[in-house]
């Protein structure tokens, strides 16, 4: 698999893991500033919850 | 600063790209962004591998930010992975030459900064000098 292979296979594997806990994408898995990121936000409690999953030093 | 000088909207962190994309405050021609922003380039910060990657311009989504940080400061400030990765080099996009849509400005999740987002990529045209920079 090629880097950009991988990254494309997480991402499909994070957006299921964040449905199921009810975290939506703000934005695709794209490279910015030299790493790849991912980030889900929640909104709970008054609280706003974010998760991002973040890969640096891929060759892109 | 853009905020009061220019009474600029800064869309919340919490923004997604689709609603960027949709909302008229933040889907903006490069010519409205380089007005709003006083004839100030939109930074795209690098890693050294990928210096070479951009002078011809690119199709794809790029994040960049108005403003200039150091090497060090790039990681906290735009909150990015990889902390013991500084960007050193930088290229500086012109806006009034980015022929395609620019979405923002948004604060930056978990960082300090602001950044747009230019979902299409940026032209050749855009790249001030036509190389990267190194930053010192």
């Amino acid at each position: 698999m090629t880097d950009i292979e991988v990254l494309k296979s997480l991402e499909a594997t994070t957006l299921e893991l964040a449905e199921e806990y009810g975290y939506r994408p703000l934005g695709p898995f794209a490279e910015r500033h030299g790493g790849w990121e991912i980030t889900f936000h929640k909104r709970s409690e008054d609280l706003d919850r974010f998760c991002i999953v973040g890969v640096g030093g891929v060759q892109s | 600063m853009l905020e009061v000088a220019r009474r600029v909207e800064i869309a919340p962190r919490v923004t997604p790209d689709s609603d960027l994309g949709t909302d008229t405050r933040w889907n903006k021609t490069g010519r409205a962004v380089a007005k709003e922003l006083g004839g100030r380039y939109l930074l795209r910060y690098l890693l050294p591998h990928q210096v070479g990657s951009y002078p011809a311009g690119s199709d794809d989504r790029q994040c960049v930010t108005p403003t200039p940080y150091a090497p060090r400061e790039t990681v906290s400030w735009l909150a990015l992975p990889a902390p013991r990765k500084t960007r050193p080099y930088v290229m500086l996009l012109d806006p009034s030459e980015i022929t395609r849509r620019v979405w923002g400005p948004r604060w930056i999740r978990l960082g300090k900064g602001i950044e747009y987002i230019l979902p299409d990529g940026f032209p050749r045209d855009a790249v001030v000098l036509g190389w990267e920079l190194e930053v010192t």
